[in-house]
């Protein structure tokens, strides 16, 4: 299994102000950032948001070309998402192709449906490209805290996604030894018809399973002999504090995404 | 001091009655190196796991240091004076990067974040992986994790520490890395060491060794009695040193040589005295 070259969700480590940037803080951005671009409907607006986009990039001393390797993943929706909003939009005729006709506000409209998903993309990755996994499941944990009034513990969300990001490497490992272990049985995981290929994939599927409700056994056992016992009582060894800096970045933020959305709010 | 008496431990699977332990009774002083050595199923991981209240007596009693593991409060201070370290490591350790780890259990004990820190260093340090304290644990070799693992034992500063298998997935460079490590927290910070192995070699140093069969302490003593007598290890199917196998080879040729030599010092210092 090969998931290099797989940019969505990596940390790239660094010193930059957006990587020293309070996790919480940067959540809030991203998350006002994808509400603003779901608002702006002209081509101003998008122009505002690019802008805001590059001046993160800029400041968090990433490479573009870094960050635009995220958008590979994507590359089929996006041509896609392009050509149905091209041909499939009624309005004013611009080019004929016999019965393929594409129209001005097709033109428009799939050319700003796609600014809006590349932006999206971009502008939500920079939180993970400078975020570290365990900066985040602090940051959320403390953000989703007011959760705990519907009886939610924000503690329990956060350690899941801890043990599930701890145990993705393990397990990957785990499948491919497995893979190769009932290769070296004469399982094949490539030919035959679609159901001969799901039923071989179960030789790897069970003892995955089986292997991971052990881990799991005994990790809890590990964790229990360490004291473990839910989130209450428990301190954290780093405690986030919002300084002036985070203060200055949200006032920023919110500052210019507001009159990018008043300017771009207009058709 | 750990105190077990009479221990019982009894468990079902698919309506069969399983007697784990039947009737284990031991006392460990603070400070000592203590070894269990045993046949597969002979009990010692699940003798161990009763000192700090993973699991619960059937009958008998475990009591570590006046409080005994019954009670239902006191079985968070019972884990907190007795830390525990398991065979992989890659089961035991939680977070997905390694000073944060060792953090798990002084953050469990609602530390403040200074005095968290403070103690996650000095773990490190005793277990000299000062240098991987932002590594991610899969980038880290087997020898390596099972460090981190014990100084997340370390971090909640037990007085005793048990350590069940801990270098039987690792290679022979890393498992001497490991001893020199346990060996160093025992006589430099008098932390009690209750070490379960399988291998014969890693007892030669303990102060005492007791040697589990089917449930019971089969026989205890230093390292002399118990290792150096190759009929009684032969009898629970544990492999003799390979110095003490070649003293009795030499015995048996006729060499008049101790029986009871453990290692090659020993040996040599036996072999010259024969001149």
């Amino acid at each position: 299994m090969d998931f290099e070259g797989f940019g969505i969700g990596q940390f790239y480590p660094g010193d930059s102000v957006i990587h020293r940037l309070d996790p919480r803080i940067k959540v809030i951005i991203s998350f006002l950032l994808a509400v603003t671009l779901f608002m702006i409907k002209n081509f101003w607006g998008f122009v505002g948001i690019f802008l805001f986009v590059f001046f993160i990039i800029f400041f968090s001393r990433l490479s573009a070309r870094l960050v635009l390797s995220g958008l590979r993943p994507m590359t089929f929706i996006l041509v896609f998402t392009f050509i149905i909003h091209l041909f499939f939009t009624s309005g004013t005729p611009l080019i004929n192709f016999g019965f393929l006709v594409i129209t001005k506000e097709g033109f428009v409209n799939s050319l700003f449906i796609n600014s809006r998903l590349i932006l999206l993309i971009t502008g939500t990755s920079l939180l993970t490209f400078t975020t570290a996994p365990v900066d985040l499941t602090d940051g959320l944990e403390s953000l989703l805290k007011p959760l705990e009034i519907f009886r939610l513990s924000s503690h329990q969300f956060a350690l899941m996604m801890t043990v599930a990001l701890r145990f993705i490497p393990v397990l990957i490992i785990e499948t491919n030894k497995i893979m190769k272990a009932q290769k070296a049985r004469g399982a094949d995981f490539k030919k035959g018809n679609l159901a001969k290929r799901a039923k071989n994939y179960l030789s790897l599927l069970i003892p995955l399973l089986v292997s991971v409700f052990r881990r799991a056994d005994e990790l809890a056992l590990a964790m229990e002999s360490r004291c473990y016992r839910g989130g209450e009582g428990r301190t954290r060894m780093n405690e986030l504090k919002i300084g002036y800096k985070d203060f200055y970045a949200f006032s920023f933020t919110v500052l210019v995404l507001f009159v990018v959305a008043i300017v771009g709010w207009k058709t | 001091m750990i105190k077990i008496s009479d221990l019982y431990y009894a468990y079902k699977v698919k309506n069969k009655h399983i007697e784990a332990l039947k009737g284990i009774d031991l006392e460990i002083p603070k400070g000592e190196f203590v070894v269990f050595l045993g046949p597969n199923g002979s009990g010692k991981s699940t003798l161990v796991k009763h000192i700090n209240g993973l699991l619960t007596p059937s009958a008998g009693e475990v009591v570590v240091d006046g409080i005994n593991a019954k009670e239902d409060d006191s079985i968070w201070k019972i884990r907190q004076k007795v830390g525990m370290v398991f065979q992989n490591p890659d089961n035991q350790i939680v977070a997905n990067v390694v000073e944060n780890d060792i953090a798990f259990g002084p953050e469990n004990l609602g530390l403040s974040s200074s005095e968290i820190k403070e103690r996650v260093k000095k773990s490190l340090s005793l277990t000299k992986i000062l240098e991987y304290s932002k590594y991610e644990p899969h980038l880290l070799s087997g020898g390596q994790k099972q460090l981190v693992a014990i100084a997340g034992a370390l971090a909640m500063e037990p007085e005793y520490l048990i350590l069940d298998e801990p270098t039987s997935m690792l290679d022979p460079l890393s498992r001497r890395k490991i001893l020199k490590i346990i060996h160093d927290l025992n006589k430099n910070h008098k932390t009690t060491i209750l070490l379960v192995t399988h291998f014969t070699d890693e007892a030669v140093n303990a102060d005492r060794v007791y040697i589990l069969d089917a449930g019971r302490i089969a026989c205890y003593g230093e390292p002399r009695e118990t290792l150096g007598n190759i009929s009684l290890l032969s009898k629970f199917q544990i492999k003799p040193l390979a110095m003490t196998s070649l003293a009795a080879s030499l015995v048996k040729s006729g060499i008049d040589i101790s029986t009871s030599v453990l290692t090659v010092d020993e040996m040599v210092e036996e072999l010259c005295l024969l001149n």
